[in-house]
């Protein structure tokens, strides 16, 4: 197999390297790199990066393995990441998970027949204003119905995921509506004491 | 009236917020200029000090007072930006990140400045892939514009800004384990003390700010920390990042001051509860704070007045369980979250939250029995001895003791819910 750090991937690589004072604080960045490209970390990119960086390839792997984002084995086309966390749980997000893995086939956090598609149900995304949330390939889809999700999954399938991204996703978390209307609203009387607003000081 | 300290561009320019063009077209790194040209490193840290401005993070400690932690005359010093948001229920930083990146990088930078690192790294969490994306091009832009650089502005004054991204594991937003994250290790929390103030990042002196509280320093070093400090409540100054998120009309992020009453938060901006119902629960401040009930919504939006009713306003996270909800099943919902990020060093939060979490899905799927409602305590007081909040604990961090919250705040005021998922006792004789 040819290296994956060679040319410009080298180059790339030996910039992050020097970044940080410590060689050893580039393994994240560097096994990113490899997934970025490869969709997960193969083996042979650990013990390139071992060689990059001074240490054992069973220390990029021990490092490596602690962190959940890192793949070891191929993984499909798209990764499919639905937000299990409390705020969309509430809103259906496990119901949603439930009908996408139904529609195609798949056990949690398996993989479509043809590729496609990889799925996990994933921690909190950062997005429970627009709950339930969805991530494919680490973009924002936001308040994705339980009955919404196959369709949109079918749509990324067929026209891309570049171009249903750009209609239906969020590229940045979404302003609050209504908070424009925070700031004309002035601000809420000053409590000198707020104890005094406590429950126990009011009764 | 009440200033926007934080959102201000991103609502007036919600197209491009978070470019440079943008930026300085409204006054961005003005604050840096006014810094390096008129004041010392010591009078930027006097007004963040005279601010009162406490962390966003969760723990709320003062800022301006977390600086003066570092020991004198010990070089090299680092800033660390805690931008690795995972606290179910919040996604504020993430919006800072994508939607003004600028600020945060000319708060952070102007911080350096205050406290004498040479050296800001943002550690940002892995699954943001746009928020990694726009402070790498905002880093990029800034060192383009001389705002970072070996002399920022000419001011004889260096420093580098790298964006470091990480790569999903939620206990690495805890300070030490974020230190040992970024030297390139499993991310596991270190024994307090040392502080990071005093042997951080590569045994150096560390100061770890989150993401929010900084973005809030050019606001203070143009306006004036007394400014800052006229806002809000007293112990509690300025305006905050609230998270809004669960059974509400309309959920987001609202910016606003501090000492707003819940139920004033609730119903003008949350506009009140979905179908028209009422709230049976809220978290007040992230999944590690004690849940409260419909008996503390007038309760102010205050971290004093939240320690002493035992909770926290923490992370800024507030999720709201209207009256259809059974609060097993989200409690549950939490406790496997704190089972699955626990990083296994200490034995009570490796062993105790995955039998917290174990004995909570049996009750959820009706196979509860009478003794595991006290059989949970029991559990938990062995991670959190005396199961109150702040909480005790028998572990490395508070982790294991954020887990537990849910289920001992919930056990009190709920208790009715636990009971209704158990099956008669006639049927537990029968089955067994
Ligand atoms: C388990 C755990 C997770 C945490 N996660 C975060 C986080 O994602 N972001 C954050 O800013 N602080 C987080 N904190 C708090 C940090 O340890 C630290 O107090 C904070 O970053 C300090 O910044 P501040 O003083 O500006 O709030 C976490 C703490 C614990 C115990
Ligand atoms: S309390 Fe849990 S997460 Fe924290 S150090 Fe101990 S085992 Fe790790
Ligand atoms: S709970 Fe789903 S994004 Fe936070």
């Amino acid at each position: 197999m040819s290296k994956f750090f060679e040319g410009e991937r080298l180059e790339a690589a030996v910039a992050k390297i020097a970044e940080y004072p410590q060689k050893r604080s580039a393994i994240l960045p560097l096994l990113h790199m490899v997934q970025d490209d490869l969709g997960y970390v193969p083996r042979d990119a650990m013990r390139e990066i071992a060689a990059l960086i001074d240490l054992t390839p069973a220390e990029v792997l021990g490092t490596a393995s602690f962190y959940t984002m890192f793949r070891f084995e191929e993984r499909g086309k798209h990764l499919v990441s639905v937000c299990g966390g409390i705020s969309c749980m509430l809103l259906g997000s496990h119901e949603l998970y439930r009908k996408m893995l139904d529609h195609f086939g798949v056990a949690s956090h398996g993989t479509t027949p043809d590729g496609t598609f990889t799925f996990e149900l994933m921690e909190c995304a950062a997005a429970c204003g627009g709950a339930p949330a969805v991530e494919v390939d680490y973009l924002f889809f936001e308040n994705v119905g339980p009955d919404e999700g196959v369709k949109l999954l079918e749509d990324i399938k067929s026209r891309g995921l570049e171009a249903v991204h750009a209609e239906r996703g969020s590229v940045t978390a979404p302003l609050s509506p209504g908070a424009v209307e925070a700031i004309e609203a002035g601000p809420s009387p000053r409590t000198a004491d707020p104890r005094a607003q406590s429950p126990e000081a009011m009764s | 009236m009440a200033d926007l300290v934080l959102t201000k561009r991103m609502i007036e320019r919600p197209d491009d917020s978070w470019t440079i063009v943008a930026y300085e077209e409204t006054g961005g790194y003005a604050a840096l200029r006014q810094a390096l040209g008129d004041m010392s490193p010591e009078q930027v840290h006097e007004e963040v000090k005279a601010s009162g401005l406490r962390g966003r993070g969760g723990a709320g400690f003062p800022t301006g007072v977390k600086w003066g932690f570092l020991p004198e005359g010990e070089f090299p010093r680092y800033l660390v930006v805690n931008g690795d948001e995972g606290e179910p229920g919040t996604f504020k930083d993430r919006m800072l990140m994508e939607r003004d990146p600028h600020q945060l990088v000319e708060g952070a930078v102007i911080s350096a400045y205050a406290i004498g690192a040479e050296h800001v790294f943002i550690y940002c969490r892995g699954e943001l892939r746009n928020a990694y994306e726009r402070l790498c091009r905002a880093v990029a832009e800034a060192q383009e514009k001389g705002y970072i650089g070996s002399s920022v502005l000419g001011s004889g004054f260096g420093v580098r800004v790298t964006v470091h991204r990480a790569a999903g594991a939620y206990i690495c937003g805890e300070e030490t384990a974020l230190l040992t994250s970024l030297e390139g290790y499993r991310g596991w929390p270190r024994l307090k003390p040392p502080f990071p103030a005093v042997k951080g990042l590569y045994a150096s002196p560390t100061i770890v700010n989150n993401i929010e509280t900084l973005s809030n320093v050019p606001w203070i070093v143009r306006n004036g920390g007394a400014a800052y400090a006229a806002m809000g409540t007293e112990k509690s100054p300025g305006t905050r990042l609230f998270c809004l998120s669960g059974h509400v009309n309309r959920p987001g992020n609202y910016e606003i001051e501090l000492g707003t009453p819940f139920r004033e938060f609730f119903d003008r901006w949350g506009q009140g509860v979905r179908d028209g119902g009422r709230v049976k629960a809220f978290i007040p401040g992230g999944a590690s704070a004690p849940w409260l009930d419909s008996s503390s919504l007038d309760l102010p939006m205050a971290m004093e007045a939240l320690d002493s009713v035992g909770s926290m306003l923490g992370s800024g996270a507030i999720v709201v369980m209207d009256e259809t909800t059974n609060v097993v099943r989200p409690v549950w919902n939490l406790v496997h979250f704190f089972a699955h990020e626990s990083c296994g060093q200490c034995t009570p939060c490796r062993e105790g939250t995955h039998w917290l979490e174990d004995i909570l899905e049996r009750i959820v799927e009706g196979r509860g029995r009478r003794a595991d409602l006290d059989l949970l305590l029991d559990v938990a007081d062995n991670i959190s001895p005396g199961l109150g909040w702040p909480p005790a604990q028998t572990t490395i961090c508070v982790l294991g003791p954020s887990a537990c919250a849910p289920i001992w705040s919930t056990l009190h005021l709920f208790r009715d819910d636990y009971e209704a998922l158990l099956p008669a006792e006639s049927e537990v004789a029968a089955g067994a």
